[in-house]
């Protein structure tokens, strides 16, 4: 059975808010996203399904769907919305939010990710050979590779492919941003669900069904991040 | 002025093409660059869909070493152009996240760096006039699409003047050059590129809808400005036709290839060698053609003028008793008559012709 959630609902709303400057309560359903989608073929839910179900406080599900992981970042939606959501701009919040709250999310996207960055939080820039070794051994499917070794042979005769990874100058301060930014990340994420659920556990102690006040507990959250 | 120019690592490695055609095209255009010192990856795609203030943080990097060469930097790779502008829009107008970035960088940002994509950079700053003025190799049998992607239109707040279902830029650009630019609806669809490695299934298709549109639109070519597009379009072209079923076999050029070739540029200096689906071929056919018309026209202006000339030689009025006749003068008449119009120095005037 699918439970409809006002308080995830709230909590998501007022965050998209803040961080991407997108109210999910804008959407009236015209599809025109969805129309507009050159990857909706490949998800779960389409992108107004997504929309509907932020309103209504699916978020586990739209955290955790194929939709999120494979929308291309092409911001047709967002530049074609007749209401003016950054959906591009919701989804691409919501899928940092899923890879600070460390969720196993479905395709090879997080593992695509974690090569790229990795390789490049060690050599400042980006040695494509070895970050596609990287991707290719993170995914233990060798079916993956094998579609993709006839781009080898093209790329050597060109002289597009160099073997050794060189490191950058920056290349030391490049794995300082990535360690900082992501452990503040991961650090932001801990609290606000920590925060979240003494909230819930109080209200529920209160025996209130109103306790739980979304705003309340943002600010909670807020808070505690914070301190 | 000198602009900070940000090659970004594509165009280190798998775009090596793009990036020696767009240095030669920009020093040929008289701009003076210096490469921004020490610079490192944007982030691309997975760093802000990893974590908004690592994308910011890592594109402030580079906003800040250019800070050191230029107020302006001109980034050829549109996913970079996209970060970097990103970040300079956001940090600018926003102290506190300025803060925020500079507490995880090891020196802060102060500047104000204004990142350009190329195509804007060259219409700003070269403009057509100047483009159209040095064209050496006539390329008006080169019939191309231009090929703009994602990042060039989209998003609308970031790019400044740009419609994002119509961009104009590359059309401005290659029709200045003297391309046969022709029109089409998929200017501004996406190749599939940022999800190219962990799902090829939805690269492929949609590169091969870039392509088969190309080809109903009349085109030989696509020109696209994106190194994720152009591997996309030109390295996967084979996995595509595999994929799809197809037999495309449609060079993709970069913008400043094209612009360089009509500017004079040499194939080798533009690098066409890198590029998988060979254009060299097609680029030569298409210059052979340009000048079998041009001598064709050339052929066609001459006659002409002969007959005009002939018919002043035999008087007005005869001409009009007897036009036959003035066409069929001998051709001793005729080619004097062509050296004495070459010696006034007048093309011969067609009005005698008007009714």
């Amino acid at each position: 059975m699918i439970r409809y959630d006002a308080n995830e609902a709230a909590f998501y709303r007022e965050k998209l808010v803040k961080r991407v400057q997108a109210d999910v309560r804008d959407c009236y359903q015209c599809g025109n996203c969805t129309a507009g989608c050159p990857a909706a073929f490949t998800f779960d839910y389409t992108p107004n399904q997504i929309m509907r179900m932020l309103q209504v406080g699916l978020v586990d599900q739209v955290l955790e769907s194929k939709a999120l992981q494979l929308c291309v970042q092409c911001l047709t939606c967002s530049a074609r919305c007749p209401r003016n959501i950054d959906i591009a701009g919701i989804i691409e919040d919501l899928k940092t939010i899923a890879f600070a709250q460390e969720r196993e999310v479905p395709e090879h996207v997080k593992t695509f990710n974690n090569a790229f960055l990795g390789t490049v939080a060690r050599f400042g820039r980006l040695p494509e050979f070895f970050m596609m070794a990287m991707f290719y051994t993170g995914t233990m499917n060798p079916k993956m590779v094998l579609g993709d070794m006839g781009l080898v042979p093209p790329m050597v005769t060109k002289g597009k492919l160099k073997f050794v990874p060189k490191r950058a100058k920056g290349a030391d301060e490049v794995s300082r941003i990535y360690k900082k930014a992501l452990e503040q990340a991961k650090a932001r994420e801990k609290a606000e669900l920590a925060a979240r659920r003494a909230a819930a556990a109080r209200a529920s102690a209160a025996g209130s069904h109103s306790a739980a006040q979304p705003a309340a507990v943002a600010a909670a959250a807020g808070s505690e991040v914070t301190s | 002025m000198t602009v900070a120019y940000y090659p970004g690592c594509s165009l280190e490695h798998s775009s090596a093409e793009f990036d020696i055609s767009t240095r030669k095209l920009l020093a040929l255009l008289g701009v003076e660059f210096k490469e921004v010192p020490d610079w490192t990856c944007c982030g691309s795609t997975p760093a802000h869909m990893v974590d908004h203030l690592l994308a910011q943080a890592l594109a402030a990097r580079n906003l800040r070493q250019a800070s050191e060469v230029a107020e302006e930097m001109v980034i050829p790779c549109p996913s970079c152009y996209q970060r970097e502008k990103n970040a300079e829009v956001e940090i600018h107008a926003n102290e506190e996240l300025r803060a925020e970035v500079n507490k995880i960088l090891d020196r802060p940002y102060t500047g104000r760096v204004t990142a350009y994509s190329l195509p804007e950079f060259l219409l700003k700053f070269v403009g057509e006039e100047k483009i159209a003025s040095l064209v050496k190799v006539d390329l008006s049998q080169l019939k191309v699409v231009p090929y703009y992607g994602c990042l060039l239109g989209r998003p609308v707040e970031l790019v400044g003047d740009v419609d994002p279902e119509q961009p104009m830029a590359m059309d401005l650009l290659l029709q200045a050059a003297g391309l046969d630019v022709k029109w089409w609806n998929y200017k501004t669809e996406c190749c599939g590129s940022s999800i190219g490695m962990p799902k090829a299934e939805i690269q492929r298709r949609l590169s091969g809808k870039v392509i088969q549109q190309a080809l109903n639109a009349g085109a030989e070519a696509i020109v696209v400005c994106c190194p994720l597009c152009h591997v996309n379009l030109d390295l996967k072209q084979a996995q595509i036709n595999k994929f799809l079923g197809t037999n495309y076999h449609v060079p993709i050029l970069y913008l400043s290839q094209v612009l360089g070739l009509a500017l004079g540029l040499s194939p080798e200096e533009v690098k066409l060698d890198k590029n998988v689906v060979d254009p060299r071929p097609l680029i030569e056919k298409a210059i052979k053609e340009a000048a079998a018309l041009k001598a064709e026209a050339e052929r066609k202006a001459a006659e002409k003028a002969a007959k005009a000339a002939a018919r002043e030689a035999a008087g007005p009025r005869e001409a009009e008793k007897a036009p036959r006749e003035a066409v069929g003068a001998t051709r001793e008449a005729s080619d004097r008559a062509t050296r004495e119009a070459a010696a006034a120095g007048a093309p011969a005037t067609d009005t005698e012709e008007q009714p």
